[in-house]
Order: structure tokens, then C-alpha cells, then sequence
């Protein structure tokens, strides 16, 4: 079943480009994809751990403006400014999580969102470096000048590639280590700590491999965004962007694997589905994220296994 | 094996436990009974390393371990239970256990498992949710979790507590069969009739104090022990 859906998964991501032409819808998808990527990196920690972080944009915002400054003042928009987005947002994270993650109770969440405000107030005061308030125009196109290049990322069909070329490593990685002792322990711990760690299961250890692994992938996301819109600005540190990502993980469904992915489509589609709307758009944007949170808080994924487990005990009885 | 040295803890102005010294050896199971608010529960906490001690030291095989945190003294094979039922609630009972194995690293996740469902007559409940067992099973859920983990010393905070007395009977007689694992047992309870039935040796604590030590036919005869479980009137 995992396997059929994974083949169907990857042939209707591969083939979009075929049977999309519109521009607009390109940018959707590509969109979609990075917003799928970012709930999937904030859900290892949100989902999985159970640790409630609430600063999960300054890694997408440190990926993001690491690339365009290197770019920017170096010149450079290879998978340099890729690399070093990774690197240094996961050590960043190794920077906050370690005297966080030690603390019990709302300590971590509090330390996340205050990471996230003193990072936007840096980069708004960063001057030239930064770009300040104005943030940092003319990000180069992703390039490639190794073996067969030179080889530059320009149309949205090459972006879109490299976004889903994320988005199914982000998804496996996440598989995996879920699927692994790891994964197992990661739940310990979000079912109850203390008797996770009086079995031998070492939380803070544990809490950092994922706190890591989703700022790496969520930097990683934040760099290609920069260079695909070209353009990175201090809103990306904003309130509305961190609320957006932890309401995608939570829309679609926290702990699951395939929660995060439809939380990050349905949160990157609506605003645009509901262009009909006009003026009462955010309004209905609202309504809906009210509607799901009361009705259904397991999300999308959890009402829809909810509603299959039903009907198959239904089905079963009248057999 | 265990060695507790002058333990001390306080809470704020209250001292918990207060100048405590025993040993463990190898293979013996120790009953720490008093009552209500003795710093019974305490002790496990500060021996496991949920809490710090304020002063004394423990000691494992010679080595100082006060302070250590809970999965550090798990990987040197101490192991709790605790007061209030403690388990992985959504997970079946088989997936406890496996979450119980996490130090296993041959390979074999499930190595062991059946033998302490089998020990703890729990092999019919493998399949289901823990939080849709009865009281009594999931408190045998997670003596099996902590014996999982591979414990040799073995630390339970009050097994048989809100059991009934055909639900404790049973239990004695499961954790007999644990014992053949030669583990050691610090066990808290205070249900006598279960301690007795299962302890080698028993240490009476009140007001953080210890105040008598023995086997348990001589600790339940002591007056002291009469006038905290029974009062002093009745025993005068």
C-alpha cells in the first residue's frame, strides 16, 4: 500500500509540468511544495516530540537570507549557498536548543519565539549587510557550474523540480527516522518523559536530532525560496509566517507523516481558491482554520482516518 | 551492589529524607514501607535521579552514581516503577515493551518480550491499547516495560496500590516468577500483607528517618511499627 502510494505520489509529482502550463499554478505548486517541506520539519518536533516550537520561521528565514547574502556580497548562488544555508541554521539551532531542550514545561516554546523576534530585530538593524528594513533585493538564480555546467535554475519548471526533489528527500528522511528506534523514542518522549527516561531513552539527545534535523531541512527550504523568488525581506521572521507553519502541521494532521503534506497544500491553495471572496477572503480563511481546529483536532489526516475506521466497522457488522 | 550513604533531601524548609544509610545486595528484595508522607517515594526518586539529593551519596558496585540522570542509571541497569500508573497509553502492550527494550541493541527488538508477558500473565493483552486495560493490568504493564529495559536493580513505587486483594494476591505470585530472574527489588507498598509475602528484609521509614530494620517477621512485631500502622491507642 505504502509502496503503490509512494509510486503514485512520485509519478503525479514528476508529470505535473506536463499538464500544468499556467505560470500561476506553477508557483502554487512550487509554493505548495516548500510549505509541505517546512511542515514536515516543524512536525518532527511539533509531532513527534511533542515540543511546542513556535519560532520554526527564524530557520526558514536564516536559510533564506544566509543564501541571499552570500549571494549578495559574494556572488555566489551555487550548492554553496545551499550548503552553508544548512550549516548554519542547524547550528543555530544546535546554539538555542541546547540550553532549551535541557528545560521542562513552556520554557522551550517561549525561547523559539523569542529567538524569532530578536532575529527579525537583527536583520531590520543589519544595515547594508542585511539589506534592513528594505531586506535584500536581486538574489542570484541557483546555478550549477560543476561537471556538465554551467547550468542555471531560470524557468519555474526547474524550480518546481528542485522543490519536489526536496520535498520526497525531506518526506523519506522523515519516513525513516520515524520508522527507526529513533522515531520510537521520539514518541517515548511525547507520551510520557519521565517514564521515557527511565528507560534508558535520553530526552535531550533525542529532542536535538529533531529539533536539528527540522532546522536543517526548514534552512534548506528558506535558501531555495530566496533564490527562486530572489528577493528575501524581514516579514519572513513574522508573526503571520510562524502561525502559518504551525497551523499547516496542525491542519493536516501533527505525528503523522502524510498530515504535514496536506496541511502545507491546503494552506498554500486556500488563500487563492478563495480569491472569489474578495473582501470576506480572510475572513473564510479564518472560518475554515476555526472549523478544522473545533471539528477536527487529530486535522484533515486524523478526521479522514477517523471517518475510514468508521465505515470499515460499519461494513464489517453488516457482513 | 547498592550502597545509600547519609541521603538527605529537602524541600524548601521540609526535610523529605534525612540522614538515610542502607545497602542492597545482590538478589535481595527490600521492602521500604511507613506511612503517608515518610519520604518512602522519595528515596526511589533520589536513588533513580528524578530528584538531586541535598547531601549523602549513592553508590553502585563502588561507583558514585549520585545524581546521575534516570537514563544514564538505566543503561547501568537501575529501573523504576512509579506511584502513579506510568505508560505509554496510545501504544498497544507489545509496543510498551518494545519502547521498554530501547537498550537492546542486538538487533532483536523483540528478544524477551514473550517470557515477561508470559512471567506477568500478560500475553492475552499484547495486542491491546494500555489505556483500554483494567487498573490492575496496567499496573503489571509497567512492571513489564521496566523489566524491558533489562533492569538489575529493580525499583517499584507502589505496585499493588488500589488493587484489590485477589488482584494483589495475583501479583505476588507474577512477581515471584520475576524473581527468578535474579533481579534486585527496592519495593515500596503499603500494603503489609503484599510486602511481606515478596521482601527479604524490611526498612521502616518515618519522617524521612529510618527507624527500624530487619526481616519482616521481626520490623511488623516492633511497637514502633504497631503504633504507625495501627495507633497508639490500640496498641496500648
Amino acid at each position: 500500500m505504502t509502496f503503490v502510494a509512494t509510486l503514485v505520489g512520485l509519478t503525479i509529482t514528476l508529470t505535473i509540468p506536463l499538464w500544468v502550463q499556467s505560470n500561476f499554478y506553477m508557483y502554487i505548486l512550487i509554493m505548495g511544495a516548500f510549505n509541505a517541506v517546512l511542515a514536515i520539519s516543524l512536525n518532527l518536533m511539533l509531532g513527534y516530540i511533542g515540543e511546542k516550537s513556535l519560532g520554526h520561521a527564524a530557520f526558514y528565514g536564516i536559510g533564506a537570507y544566509t543564501a541571499a547574502m552570500i549571494s549578495s556580497h559574494f556572488g555566489l548562488s551555487g550548492p554553496l549557498n545551499l550548503l552553508a544555508a544548512f550549516v548554519v541554521t542547524t547550528a543555530c539551532a544546535a546554539i538555542i536548543g541546547i540550553p532549551a531542550l535541557r528545560l521542562r514545561g513552556p520554557y522551550f516554546a517561549i525561547v523559539t519565539l523569542g529567538f524569532v523576534l530578536i532575529l527579525q530585530l537583527l536583520v531590520l538593524n543589519g544595515g547594508s549587510f542585511t539589506g534592513g528594513p528594505s531586506g535584500l533585493p536581486g538574489v542570484k538564480r541557483l546555478a550549477w557550474t560543476g561537471i556538465g555546467g554551467p547550468y542555471v535554475f531560470s524557468t519555474d519548471i526547474q524550480y518546481y523540480y528542485a522543490a519536489i526533489a526536496l520535498f520526497w528527500i525531506a518526506l523519506f528522511v522523515s519516513i525513516a527516522a520515524v520508522n527507526s528506534k529513533m522515531g520510537r523514542a521520539w514518541l517515548a518522549i511525547r507520551e510520557n518523559l519521565d517514564l521515557a527516561e527511565s528507560i534508558g531513552i535520553n530526552a535531550f539527545y533525542y529532542k536535538m536530532i529533531a529539533f536539528l534535523m527540522g532546522a536543517g531541512l526548514a534552512g534548506l527550504v528558506g535558501a531555495l525560496y530566496a533564490h527562486y523568488i530572489g528577493f528575501v525581506s524581514p516579514r519572513i521572521f513574522d508573526t503571520w509566517t510562524n502561525v502559518l507553519i504551525v497551523a499547516m502541521v496542525i491542519i493536516g494532521g501533527e505525528g503523522t507523516i502524510i498530515g504535514p503534506v496536506v496541511g502545507g497544500l491546503i494552506m498554500t491553495a486556500l488563500p487563492e481558491l478563495l480569491r472569489f471572496a474578495e473582501g470576506y477572503r480572510m475572513l473564510l480563511y479564518g472560518l475554515f482554520l476555526l472549523a478544522v481546529i473545533m471539528f477536527a483536532p487529530q486535522g484533515i489526516v486524523g478526521l479522514v482516518a477517523d471517518a475510514w475506521h468508521k465505515l470499515k466497522a460499519r461494513s464489517n457488522v453488516v457482513r | 551492589m547498592l550502597s545509600v550513604e547519609h541521603l538527605r533531601k529537602k524541600f524548601g524548609g521540609v526535610v523529605a529524607v534525612d540522614d538515610l544509610s542502607f545497602d542492597i545486595a545482590r538478589g535481595e528484595v527490600l521492602g521500604l514501607i511507613g506511612p503517608n508522607g515518610s519520604g518512602k517515594t522519595t528515596v526511589l526518586n533520589l536513588i533513580t535521579g528524578f530528584n538531586e539529593p541535598s547531601g549523602g551519596k549513592v553508590s553502585l558496585e563502588g561507583k558514585d552514581i549520585t545524581g546521575k540522570p534516570p537514563y544514564a542509571l538505566a543503561k547501568l541497569g537501575i529501573v523504576r516503577t512509579f506511584q502513579n500508573t506510568s505508560l505509554f497509553a496510545r501504544m498497544t502492550v507489545l509496543e510498551n515493551l518494545r519502547i521498554g527494550a530501547h537498550l537492546n541493541d542486538s538487533g532483536k527488538p523483540d528478544d524477551g518480550l514473550d517470557a515477561i508477558l508470559e512471567e506477568l500473565d500478560l500475553a492475552k493483552h499484547q495486542h491491546a491499547e494500555a489505556k483500554s486495560l483494567a487498573y490492575g493490568v496496567q499496573r503489571r504493564v509497567e512492571i513489564a516495560i521496566a523489566l524491558a529495559a533489562r533492569p538489575e536493580l529493580l525499583l517499584l513505587d507502589e505496585p499493588a496500590a488500589g488493587m484489590n486483594p485477589e488482584e494483589s494476591g495475583e501479583l505476588v505470585e507474577q512477581l515471584k516468577r520475576v524473581l527468578a530472574r535474579k533481579i534486585t527489588i527496592i519495593l515500596v507498598d503499603h500494603n503489609m500483607r503484599f510486602v511481606t509475602r515478596i521482601c527479604n528484609r524490611l526498612i521502616l521509614l518515618n519522617r524521612g528517618q529510618k527507624i527500624a530494620e530487619g526481616v519482616p517477621e521481626e520490623v511488623l512485631r516492633l511497637p514502633q511499627v504497631i503504633e504507625i500502622y495501627l495507633g497508639k491507642r490500640r496498641y496500648a
